[in-house]
């Protein structure tokens, strides 16, 4: 074989071996999911922790999405959390009006290659069913069983307990298994004789690749959200001009340019909580779009091929009981859901888009004025407003050309875009708070502007905004803000009020000592109690050892 | 030659349909926009920067556009920009393709930037705030970094001079200048303004006096070029206390 040839079939496998290394490197990217229980009742707050795998790839970003299904992929809810250090943790609050059946949670990041999600099952009784007599079980194909946590053993105190009395836990993690585990977790719950097999598995899912957005992003403390505009007539309209604004006291807004579908994506760093988003979309004529915002889910090929169950007299008597734990519950202590989520977006920037203004005015500092008119006489100089023949127009001096510019400029009333000049006429001093204005042809990104004039009200209320010629105003979850699930592990000093937790404990652990004590407190929910230890090693394989103990 | 009336009237209607979509929009734009300019990034603010002097000399530290990165405030990166540095106005310039428009980019969103100089090289230029004479922001060219931090700040100044004609044929009696003045950044003291050479390094650390003039002796070092600098500043870090 000649030297040529050789080097010809190296350089060849050199391709391949590389090829094949990186296709691998991508498949390993995943993101696991563990819920502190597998069975919830409607109304419930379930609450879960993520782990990205690998925890040092920048290219995953730190977002994970977390949707509940149903076994026919319809989808029920979503919440997207921010990892710290590939781990994140959230809650996903279950509707209370959801239908008794068995769910599937799905974990996904935004990423090249990611077309694997990790899907965990979990039962809902819906809590008016409380004579649940039969259930679709899914029939579940090639599951990946955590393997067993070698050496790791749970001891307890006793094996039969009371309500509302300590359990002492002593946990024993070898040194040659922990020091390779990446992050652990131990939770202590009920467990639900029909799903308690539901927390040993996972089941991969293929991401069905048509449900991902057509961009390339990778999620890091920021969430996409996209949509797609279509004209009047309801035919994707490419081209348009698509603004977001968000109004706050520092005001965000972007624009997109829709593709040839008609879709277009923001991405909004930072931004948790769910806010009140105003999109605006043109198209190229200049004619008002329709505006739909997408809800970001994935969705998996193929559905759950499922059978009909007959619940056994334990699984009958256990649903009841924990739809009465929930109905009690909610009559003692009332609905305790998580706190509503306060949109946040800290600014990136000390000033708006708009840049510093050249000029700022507080009208309330000087004499009551009753309209526009007199505002931009006495007030603002510079600013030229016009009514004549039903016509309304506002012209900037342009401090660069030293003339008057000849189109409109960009107007702004609380960040919101608003095209109407003669939408400002009826606004008098008492109406504004502030009004920035720049007199400089302005830039961002590829939009030009004729000068900006923006005003601030004084509480204006943000329904206005519906009053706008093609605005859409959309509520949005953007990533779901800090949180801790709260356990109350006190002795019940008021004998008056049952306690009807059904989850007990549940800790995330970066290093988890050799030897480890915990306790936690039993309940007035009697019935066996599942204590787990689930733990993700260096080397992406999840390990799992588990404690049954008895409530009388 | 004669022009028939439809091509005429097309013509009106045509500029009268142009009028009425910009109208309709409320803001101006040179081109149409297209997917292009998408991005996921914050975008680029700034104000439309018009070429203003003609006087001898140039506002810009380059003679011509230079591509470069630029790394905004919240650390969202921009590649291949077409960039020139006003060291006159002290404001970085760019030329922006989808709408061939010059930018004055708003220096408060802006954290770094990198052009490539006369010479060929790739210069970094990093904003620095400065809290006196003046208080404002400033963007420092890095020229090293290390324990000790060299920069240089390219300021362009007007100086009196005799009178000429500038390429309009208006008399002039001032031109551009180009200033450097060079900043060293000690760990955890701030910066300080300097004129490179050994009485400075002597005099800011009197401790090593012996060995800041041992090192210059054996290295000779000059302080005739940037490279030079670099190297003087390079070989004194080694010899300071932490």
């Amino acid at each position: 074989m000649s030297s040529a040839r050789k080097n010809i079939i190296f350089l060849f496998i050199s391709l391949l071996f590389i090829l094949t290394s990186g296709k691998n490197s991508f498949a390993q990217r995943q993101v696991h999911l563990f819920p502190d229980r597998n069975f919830c009742v409607s109304g419930d707050t379930l609450w879960f922790n993520t782990v990205i795998f690998p925890g040092d790839d920048t290219k995953t970003g730190n977002v994970v999405h977390v949707q509940l299904d149903d076994l026919k992929n319809q989808h029920i809810t979503k919440v997207s959390v921010a990892c710290k250090n590939n781990k994140g943790h959230g809650f996903l609050p279950v509707p209370d009006s959801l239908s008794s059946g068995i769910y599937v949670l799905k974990s996904f990041i935004l990423a090249e290659n990611i077309t694997i999600t990790n899907q965990r099952l979990i039962a809902v009784y819906n809590r008016f069913d409380r004579n649940l007599g039969s259930l679709e079980i899914p029939l579940i194909k090639n599951p990946v069983h955590f393997e067993d946590a070698p050496g790791v053993s749970i001891k307890t105190n006793k094996s039969l307990y009371k309500s509302g009395e300590t359990v002492i836990l002593d946990i024993h993690i070898p040194e040659e298994t922990g020091s390779g585990l990446s992050c652990s977790f131990i939770s202590a719950a009920i467990a639900d004789p029909l799903t308690e097999d539901f927390s040993s598995f996972y089941i991969p899912g293929n991401i069905d690749e048509q449900t991902l957005p057509g961009i390339s992003v990778t999620e890091n403390e920021g969430i996409l959200i996209s949509g797609k505009v279509s004209s009047l007539n309801n035919s994707p309209a490419p081209g348009a001009i698509v603004l977001l604004s968000i109004p706050d006291t520092i005001p965000f807004f972007d624009y997109c340019i829709s593709d040839t579908d008609g879709l277009f994506y923001f991405y909004l760093k930072n931004a948790r909580g769910t806010g009140n988003f105003v999109i605006q979309a043109l198209s190229g004529s200049g004619e008002n779009c329709k505006v739909e915002l997408s809800e970001n889910y994935i969705g998996t090929t193929g559905d759950f091929e499922t059978q009909g169950k007959i619940l056994s007299y334990e699984e009958k008597t256990f649903a009841a009981d924990i739809i009465d734990a929930s109905y009690y519950e909610r009559l003692f202590a009332g609905y305790r859901h998580p706190a509503p989520e306060k949109f946040s977006m800290p600014p990136g920037f000390p000033y708006p888009f708009y840049g510093k203004p050249t000029k700022t005015i507080f009208p309330e500092e000087f004499i009551d004025l009753p309209d526009f008119t007199e505002i931009s006489r006495e007030l603002l100089h510079g600013v030229q407003y016009r009514e004549k023949k039903n016509k309304t127009t506002i012209r900037l001096i342009d401090y660069g050309s030293e003339v008057l510019f000849k189109g409109e400029p960009l107007k702004l009333f609380d960040g919101i875009p608003v095209f109407d000049p003669h939408f400002f006429s009826s606004l008098g001093t008492m109406d504004i708070k502030k009004v920035d204005v720049v007199f400089y042809k302005r830039f961002f990104g590829s939009l030009a502007f004729n000068g900006i004039l923006a005003f601030y009200s004084n509480d204006k209320p943000i329904d206005w905004q519906g009053a706008l010629p093609g605005a859409g105003i959309f509520r949005y979850q953007c990533l779901q803000p800090e949180s801790r699930q709260l356990i109350v592990n006190e002795v019940n000093t008021d004998n008056n009020n049952p306690d009807f937790r059904k989850v007990f404990f549940h800790e995330a652990y970066d290093h988890i000592t050799p030897e480890r004590q915990l306790s936690f407190l039993t309940s007035d929910v009697s019935g066996k109690v599942a204590i787990r230890l689930i733990a993700v090693t260096r080397d992406n394989k999840i390990l799992y050892a588990e404690k049954i103990v008895e409530v009388e | 030659m004669r022009i028939p009336l439809k091509t005429i009237l097309s013509y009106f209607v045509l500029l009268l349909s142009i009028s009425v979509t910009a109208q309709d929009f409320q803001y101006f734009q040179w081109k149409k926009l297209t997917t292009e300019s998408n991005t996921l990034k914050y975008k680029l603010p700034g104000n439309l920067y018009l070429f203003r002097s003609a006087l001898r000399g140039s506002e810009f530290t380059t003679n011509d556009w230079s591509k470069g990165y630029l790394i905004l405030q919240n650390g969202d990166r921009y590649d291949s920009l077409s960039l020139r540095y006003n060291s006159f106005l002290e404001e970085l310039i760019m030329f922006n393709k989808e709408t061939g428009a010059l930018i004055m980019l708003d220096k408060y969103a802006l954290s770094e930037f990198s052009m490539v100089g006369e010479n060929g090289e790739t210069q970094i230029f990093r904003k620095i705030h400065f809290e006196k004479s003046p208080k404002k922001d400033i963007f420092l060219r890095i020229l090293y970094e290390g324990k000790l931090t060299l920069m240089l700040r390219y300021k362009t100044i007007e100086l009196a001079t005799s009178v000429y004609h500038d390429a309009s044929g208006l008399l002039r009696s001032s031109e551009l200048f180009l200033t450097e003045t060079y900043y060293l950044g000690l760990p955890g003291k701030g910066l300080i303004k300097f004129t490179p050479g050994r009485r400075f390094f002597i005099a800011l650390f009197p401790g090593q006096k012996k060995a800041i003039k041992k090192l210059h002796r054996q290295n000779r070092l000059r302080y005739k070029s940037n490279e030079n600098i670099i190297k003087a500043v390079s070989l004194i870090e080694t010899i300071i206390p932490d």
